[in-house]
């Protein structure tokens, strides 16, 4: 009987546990938070509901229900539906995305979105002041973005009857929030906007901007009139940023002649929903050797981490009037973990000796996020994912440089990344010396000169290593290199025979070792002490 | 105090002067000296197959002679022969090859005899007794101890005289008047019994006879008539 309890016990305990697994890996760990809960109504008359459970049924979220609204001579009905989160309740400024498709027509103001709070299924709950926007997904559908100024778990849209006699509809897919997490930011879509009218302004290609393709591009044009005016490109993402998430703008301009000035012209905003939060310049982040990259019409990815807000749009907008910058290409709006640390990042350099690897090191501000290295700007293959690189050995010539770089991503696996910071490593040149050649000794002499020629590159010190450890023989560690000969000590009990080491140089200023030069030394047998008879010649 | 402190100083002097090494110089008696004369050479006869000698001397003993010493062939010149020590290495031809350890060859090389005598270049036979040749021997040799040996020479053939071996040499009575005796002189320098680098000189001695007795008619006074 005890037992019985004992197993039923673990069984509840066990089952709690799956159960709080599940309900965290539905509230916090990337997955969307569907509404659950709707209802639904007409106002007038001719408005219809058709299939209203469709917008709450997450098992199929290519279904939709349609709202339709119908303006006659006589009457007129729109219709409503009013999406409930059933289990959350979102904070102030929190932002609800609805996918809706709907005639563009309508977006003016025809289809509205309301925040409600204390919504269920038996009651509407309370209105909360809410702002909404709406901007295009890049499979061409609309979203609505709605943030309450206040806490929420409801949006009520409202279809209203059509201005002009006819039907409107509007298709109703789903609602969702998305908490903050470390997965993949998703860009939902972008819109564009801007202040005031610029003669021949706009942004061509939009959805190139957030299509997770870096070849192509969104076309900012400022226009040539309308000095003082902005034209501007919105990403929206699925959910708000973690703090110290980066803005990441991928953008090139047409081949030019550049300043880098004009760059500051060039604005990156963050808004949390509808509030501006944090707003820096593009120029800001660039430094002057890139200008030949930039005018050259290469792509350049920049990551602008403001300090301690959040984040879930980042508009990029361009003064108009500035004709150098008339054609900004973005090609990608991305929230990337945020650069990586680099301890000597470019323009310092990091030093090694010719042919030795360079182990370049870098961290990452953002938990949960890894460095990919690579060995160009742009493109190109991972070289390794982790916080230390090891290079291949750098055979670069003296004064010249080798370029790696290191970005941030997500360990999740998102394609996005950061900003690749620069890293430049020398390679200072290896000291050298000429043996002469092979050195013969005879046996039981205990010293011989190992003299050398063509110093270069400044070596002070030398190693020596036997090869095969001959009895006797002591290795040399890091001795002061004597003017022009060497003096190698060989044990007295050497026997007859050759004997090879290998010679390091060393450069003291620059720890750079010269590769082994082989020596070797013959040890000769020594010949009997004569015996001469010799003989006096002058007895008599 | 102050004799006693000298004396001490004065004692401590001669412990280290006397503590001193004294590097031998070869002297004819030095063990296994090779001894040589003035103008001789020292040929060392052919080296082992593939390889050369090489001659270091030293005027004393030593591990490190480093006065090297030109062969002529294979011999050292009477002007590189010197007393002191010579030390032998055979050494091979090929490239790298190795010096033997050396043989030391102590060398005496006695400084050159002058010999001569004193003696009449004739006597009388009836003077013989009374006769004696002197020889004398020059040498700047720090070496004295000389033998001499007396010879007769005829035809070119020296006969020694029997015990005469002293600087003095008394002629025979028997010698025959009226002839002449080459006497020939030999000095050289005595070691352990033998001698070496011996010089001579030759002197042609005559000896005349004893004139016969005279006939004299010895003619007095004639007797006076008185």
């Amino acid at each position: 009987m005890y037992l019985t309890v004992r197993i039923l016990s673990i069984f509840r305990a066990l089952a709690l546990c799956l159960l709080l697994l599940a309900a965290a890996n539905l509230d916090g760990y990337g997955q969307k938070i569907y509404a659950d809960v709707q209802r639904s109504g007409t106002t007038g008359t001719g408005g219809t509901i058709t299939d209203p459970n469709f917008s709450v049924d997450v098992s199929n979220l290519t279904n939709y229900t349609r709202l339709s609204a119908s303006s006659t001579v006589l009457v007129s009905g729109g219709a409503w539906q009013q999406l409930t989160f059933s289990s959350r309740t979102f904070l102030a400024n929190s932002t609800v995305f609805i996918k809706v498709n709907v005639a563009s027509s309508l977006l003016g103001g025809g289809i509205t979105a309301q925040t409600y709070v204390g919504s269920n299924a038996s009651s509407v709950g309370s209105i909360v002041t809410s702002q909404s926007t709406y901007f295009t997904s890049i499979d061409g559908a609309t979203y609505l973005a709605v943030t309450g100024n206040s806490n929420f778990n409801a949006i009520r849209i409202t279809l209203a009857p059509p201005a002009l006699l006819g039907v409107s509809t509007a298709d109703i897919y789903y609602a969702f929030y998305e908490p903050t997490n470390k997965a993949c930011a998703e860009v939902l879509g972008t819109s564009v906007g801007g202040t005031g009218i610029s003669l021949g302004g706009g942004v061509a290609n939009p959805l190139n901007a957030v299509d997770n393709n870096l070849n192509t591009y969104s076309s900012l044009n400022g226009g040539i009139l309308g000095l003082g005016y902005t034209i501007s490109q919105t990403a929206y993402f699925s959910n708000l940023s973690n703090i110290g998430d980066a803005a990441t703008i991928t953008f090139s301009l047409p081949p030019s002649l550049l300043q880098l000035s004009l760059f500051n012209n060039i604005n990156i905003n963050l808004y949390n929903g509808s509030a501006l939060v944090n707003s820096g310049t593009i120029g800001g982040l660039l430094s002057l050797d890139l200008l030949g990259l930039l005018r050259s019409g290469q792509r350049y990815t920049v990551s602008y981490t403001p300090e301690n807000v959040v984040f879930d749009r980042i508009e990029v907008s361009i003064a108009t009037g500035v004709a150098l910058l008339t054609d900004l290409r973005i090609h990608e709006i991305q929230r990337t973990p945020a650069k990586p640390i680099v301890p000597i990042a470019h323009p310092s350099v990091e030093t090694v000796c010719y042919g030795s690897i360079a182990t370049l090191r870098a961290t990452t501000a953002s938990e949960g996020s890894v460095l990919r290295w690579y060995n160009q700007l742009n493109d190109g293959t991972i070289l390794l994912e982790g916080n230390e690189y090891t290079t291949p050995p750098v055979t670069i010539a003296v004064g010249d440089t080798a370029f790696y770089y290191v970005a941030t991503a997500w360990a999740s696996g998102c394609p996005a990344e950061s900003q690749r910071v620069k890293i430049t490593v020398v390679a200072n040149p290896l000291p050298t010396i000429t043996l002469s050649s092979s050195l013969d000794m005879c046996q039981g002499d205990v010293n011989s000169l190992l003299s050398y020629t063509n110093i270069a590159n400044d070596p002070t010190r030398y190693s020596i290593a036997w090869s095969g450890s001959p009895v006797g023989f002591v290795d040399v560690n890091d001795a002061p290199l004597p003017l022009n000969n060497i003096t190698l000590t060989i044990p007295a009990s050497a026997s007859a025979g050759t004997y090879t080491g290998i010679l390091r140089v060393k450069n003291i200023t620059t720890s750079c070792e010269s590769e082994g030069i082989a020596f070797s030394i013959i040890v000769h047998p020594k010949p009997n002490v004569p015996n001469l008879e010799i003989i006096t010649n002058s007895q008599y | 105090m102050k004799t006693t402190m000298k004396r001490l100083y004065v004692s401590l002097m001669l412990m280290t002067m006397y503590s001193l090494p004294v590097l031998a110089q070869v002297t004819p008696t030095t063990p296994d000296v090779k001894l040589f004369c003035d103008g001789s050479t020292l040929d060392l006869g052919t080296p082992p197959v593939g390889s050369d000698w090489i001659v270091r001397y030293s005027t004393t003993p030593t591990d490190t002679p480093t006065e090297g010493i030109v062969l002529s062939g294979n011999i050292i010149s009477a002007a590189d022969l010197n007393s002191g020590y010579y030390y032998i290495i055979s050494k091979g031809t090929g490239a790298g090859a190795c010096e033997s350890e050396m043989q030391e060859v102590p060398v005496y090389k006695f400084a050159a005899l002058a010999v001569d005598f004193t003696a009449p270049t004739s006597y009388c036979i009836e003077d013989v007794a009374s006769q004696e040749f002197t020889g004398s021997a020059t040498s700047t040799d720090s070496y004295t101890s000389l033998a001499y040996q007396w010879y007769t020479v005829n035809a070119g053939v020296e006969t020694a005289i029997s015990g005469a071996t002293s600087i003095t040499y008394k002629p025979s009575e028997t010698v025959t008047p009226g002839t002449e005796t080459t006497y020939r002189l030999k000095a050289g320098y005595l070691v352990d019994g033998l001698r070496y680098c011996s010089a001579i000189v030759d002197k042609a001695i005559s000896v005349t006879v004893k004139p016969a007795k005279p006939t004299i008619t010895i003619s007095g006074v004639t007797g006076e008539a008185l």
